[in-house]
């Protein structure tokens, strides 16, 4: 039974309300909090099956700790606080309570991002995904919206392992189709195009499709890819559109360090160079204010993200037209080269 | 290694078990003795008791075999822990350590309900007392420590009486010594003391044989399938009373200069006795174990 | 289902020759290997031995059973310690023990579940064994099960706020089932533990946290075996604090801060298990590294 949403719905809330199901198909499920199960959504788990509920108050890493435990003995864990406190704060103990033994918790994470709004910094966090992405044996799943954390939810209790799901405060619009079984590990085209990629992840990939509506209107055709799966990362997809566009653009509400962005271009630096851009949060600390605004002024909104495409064609543009004046003076440049390499560079390749 | 002698006092909660044990401990030396109470062997709570519905009079309110498992440790001269409930309260302590004593006194409701529990003991006593006499006690106690009125003790007292004689009393075919605390007019306590024992098996009666204690009331009766011999002490003793008795009961000079009064009132006639039989018992023992060692040797 | 059984129901004199033998092979392994921490290893040697061989229902036949008894050593640099133990109730073979800390050897510098059977969670850093043998506990509430969850932590361990928060949680979830030995060896790497940051009177923090405290001589099975049985009867969970000799049996190494991580080097280690030899009755047993049981 899915989620169907004409409105906005934050993904937690899909979260609190797949669990529920859950709950109800598989009796080994049990779900954990720690003092914030009313803004997680597990409350809703709690009420329905609350021996198999267990808010350990304000102390993650005993959470962490009996989850592993609770894994250990076979049950399915879900284990939820707010992203920051659920990634930074705990980091050794996911390391070698659950991640080193390869155990069957899942971590969902709500409020992730700087759109906690508010609460300010210390509250937004900004580097789960790249935390957890440093950790082996760890899968991490980021939902786009509603219908895939639905989703997400069920497919994470079937898979045995250690799983970071990260999910947001704020209602976002949906843009996925209701129902669809979530495939962990394989990136989504939702928009074809063919002069620039724009990777995200999250409540990012609504804003990149409206960026990609405007650029359409500019003539450029952009390609909006939904990486709601960073790690084990799906280079396929994301190659085969490169190769396509050879231009791309990663946006997520995340530090633009460690997560998607570095994600994508690890793999476009080692297997196919293009000219590329990373949108995030610039190594920054977030800060109090309402969420669009905050949005605003880390430049993560739609208008934003067409600027920045056609700032990346730009430069692209400008590279290729130095790339041509250089051509001409190659040769000799080539001759020193073969010199130390030996055999002359491709001149017609561009 | 300490070769302790085990007592064991049976009787219903409010019967003075619990003065009675303090009283022999005094005699005896509180550094020589230890005392189990077998209200720690309560395998369940105030609460849980509640839940299911049961008095702490019932057997399977307690762990009866854990104590089993206690004591046939202390003989063996090893140390326990035991587990401690807490009266006040009605919940479960810390666990405390019981290192074997020259005597081991375990008091309660149950100590030797089973009969494996029966054998270990080197003495087993049913401490009684009379329904009126109890019934002016639990009222005093109840209506002036925890404020019930008198009809909510009597109904206390009711309620109880079925498990007292199912669970309670049939330790009395065990015991070696019946006591029972009777109301009596001669003496200036106003209590006087039956002292039961069985037929085939007479301490006082030995030592009475060759004279006759005339203060004393002597009958036999039936008491749960055993003849027993009951010598009804209800009057006090003077200091030459005293003197005589001490020697027909090889009373030793350490008992007598603990009991200090002039006139010496039945219970603590009672106690002298009891202490005196039980020093013997310690007696017997270790002259066994000295045989032992000198064989072993 | 396969049915749970304790391997060994010796008396206590036969404990303190599976304990000398458990000595003498943490002492050989880690001389072998060069490199492990003797000092804490040997000062839970006999409270491994009590559980190993009188208290935990385990059976290395059935590894996995879901009704067994759990163990999780919180204090994971003792890890040698638990490989010996292993070793002589027969979870793993004894040719493990030579290669202790090798590349590609099972038998990880600290406990590796993934590797080793027997081991029922991989630990290293501390503070974090507790909750894990909490989250155990709850689930054999949830499943209804009998098993019992025993956690063996360091002094020093102590010191690591995640422990007082697992020790709240086991209170407040009125887990009976849930026993936690502290081997107060009373020693830590820096110092002693009162020196560096006082843990004392720790047996009061524990009953503050509303566990029921018991505290033994770590190396008297008289103490020890019916601290460790008190669990079939509390109503709270159970802190054994048990009073502990770093380093004991290896008389340099006794109480001596340097032994924490060091390994002894040849000369010393036949010092070392010359002084377990002078034991008397050693002699009809033996122990060399490849004893069968």
């Amino acid at each position: 039974m899915a989620i169907i949403s004409d409105r906005e719905i934050a993904t937690r809330e899909a979260y609190g309300r797949a669990l529920v199901e859950l709950g109800r198909q598989n009796n080994n499920v049990v779900v954990l909090d720690a003092d914030l199960a009313k803004s997680t959504q597990t409350i809703k788990f709690g009420k329905e099956f609350p021996d198999r509920f267990f808010d350990v108050g304000i102390a993650e890493a005993n959470m962490i700790g009996i989850s592993a435990g609770l894994a250990a003995c076979g049950m399915v864990v879900f284990c939820s606080s707010f992203a920051i406190f659920a990634t930074q704060r705990v980091l050794n103990q996911i390391f070698q309570s659950i991640a080193y033994p390869n155990l069957n918790v899942k971590i969902a994470a709500s409020h992730a991002g700087i759109s906690v709004g508010e609460d300010g910094a210390t509250h937004q966090s900004i580097d789960d995904i790249s935390i957890m992405r440093s950790i082996p044996n760890m899968t991490i799943v980021v939902p786009a919206d509603a219908h895939e954390a639905y989703e997400a939810t069920f497919a994470a209790a079937n898979f045995e392992g250690p799983m970071y799901i990260r999910l947001s405060r704020m209602a976002t619009p949906v843009v996925t189709p209701p129902g669809k079984p979530f495939e962990i590990g394989k990136a989504i085209v939702l928009r074809e195009g063919k002069d620039i990629t724009i990777a995200a992840c999250g409540i990012m990939v609504y804003e990149a499709l409206g960026a990609a509506e405007r650029l359409s209107g500019l003539g450029v055709e952009a390609e909006v890819i939904n990486f709601n799966t960073i790690k084990p990362f799906d280079k396929e997809t994301l190659i085969e559109s490169v190769i396509k566009t050879r231009a791309a653009l990663t946006v997520e509400e995340h530090s633009i360090i460690g997560g998607l962005g570095s994600a994508v271009a690890e793999a476009l630096c080692e297997e196919f160079p293009v000219a590329m851009s990373r949108m995030g949060v610039r190594d920054q600390f977030g800060q109090s204010g309402k969420p669009v605004d905050l949005l605003k002024h880390y430049k993560l909104t739609s208008d934003d993200i067409a600027k920045e495409v056609l700032r990346v064609l730009e430069t692209r543009r400008k590279a290729n037209e130095i790339y041509e004046i250089s051509a001409s003076t190659r040769s000799d440049f080539g001759a020193l080269k073969a010199e130390n390499e030996g055999g002359m560079p491709d001149e017609s390749s561009n | 290694m300490v070769d302790p002698v085990f007592i064991g006092i049976a009787g219903d909660s409010g019967a003075g078990k619990s003065t009675f044990v303090k009283d022999i401990a005094t005699l005896l030396g509180k550094d020589k003795v230890r005392t189990i109470s077998f209200d720690d062997y309560h395998s369940l709570d105030r609460v849980e008791r509640k839940a299911v519905g049961i008095t702490p009079l019932h057997p399977r309110a307690n762990n009866l075999g854990l104590a089993i498992e206690h004591l046939f440790l202390l003989k063996q001269g090893k140390k326990v822990l035991k587990p401690v409930y807490d009266h006040s309260t009605g919940n479960f302590g810390d666990p405390e350590w019981v290192v074997p004593m020259p005597y081991i006194i375990c008091e309660g409701l149950h100590p030797f309900f089973f009969k494996s529990l029966a054998e270990l003991y080197d003495m087993k006593v049913y401490y009684d007392t009379e329904m009126d006499l109890k019934f002016n006690w639990k009222v005093k106690r109840d209506t002036a420590e925890r404020g019930y009125t008198v009809e909510q003790v009597a109904k206390e007292i009711r309620l109880r009486q079925r498990d007292i004689r199912n669970f309670v009393e049939p330790q009395c075919a065990l015991a070696d010594i019946i006591i029972k605390l009777k109301i009596s007019k001669n003496s200036s306590s106003a209590i006087g003391v039956d002292w039961k024992e069985p037929v085939d098996d007479p301490w006082i009666r030995k030592c009475l044989k060759s004279c006759n204690f005339d203060n004393w009331k002597c009958f036999t009766e039936w008491h749960a399938g055993r003849k027993m011999n009951v010598f009804g002490i209800y009057d006090d003793l003077n200091q030459e009373q005293l003197k005589e008795l001490s020697g027909i009961f090889s009373i030793s000079r350490d008992l007598l200069s603990k009991v200090q009064e002039k006139e010496v009132v039945p219970y603590r006639t009672m106690l002298l006795l009891f202490a005196a039989r039980i020093k013997q018992i310690r007696a017997a023992k270790d002259k066994d174990n000295e045989v032992v060692l000198k064989n072993a040797v | 289902m396969p049915f749970s059984r304790i391997v060994y129901k010796p008396e206590y004199e036969e404990l303190e020759k599976k304990a000398l033998i458990i000595r003498k092979n943490v002492i050989k392994m880690i001389g072998k290997a060069q490199s492990g921490h003797p000092g804490g290893s040997l000062s839970c040697v006999d409270i491994l031995t009590a559980l190993y061989f009188r208290i935990l229902r385990i059976s290395p036949k059935y590894p996995k059973d879901p009704e067994r008894d759990r163990f999780v050593l919180s204090k994971g640099h003792a890890a040698p310690a638990l490989y010996a133990t292993l070793a002589e109730t027969g979870f793993i073979p004894y040719e493990w023990l030579d290669d202790l800390r090798k590349f590609g050897s099972p038998l990880q510098g600290h406990p590796d579940m993934k590797k080793v059977p027997g081991v029922e969670m991989s630990t290293g850093s501390l503070g974090q064994g507790l909750s894990v043998g909490v989250g155990m506990a709850l689930a054999a509430k949830i499943f209804e099960s009998g098993y019992r969850v025993f956690v063996l932590l360091g002094d020093g361990e102590c010191q690591e706020g995640q422990v007082w928060e697992a020790a709240m949680s086991a209170s407040h979830y009125k887990l009976t089932n849930i026993v936690a030995i502290v081997d107060r060896n009373r020693l830590q790497i820096d110092g002693c533990t009162e020196d560096v940051m006082g843990i004392d009177p720790i047996g009061a923090k524990w009953k503050a946290f509303g566990w029921t405290v018991i505290e033994v001589d770590g190396h008297d099975f008289l103490e020890l075996i019916p601290a460790l049985e008190a669990i079939s009867y509390t109503s709270k969970p159970t802190a054994i604090i048990a009073n502990t000799v770093k380093g004991k049996g290896v008389c340099f190494m006794e109480n001596n801060v340097d032994w924490h991580g060091k390994a002894p080097k040849q000369d010393q280690l036949e010092e070392a298990l010359k002084g377990f030899d002078e034991i008397e009755f050693m002699e009809s047993e033996d122990v060399s590294l490849d004893s069968k049981n």
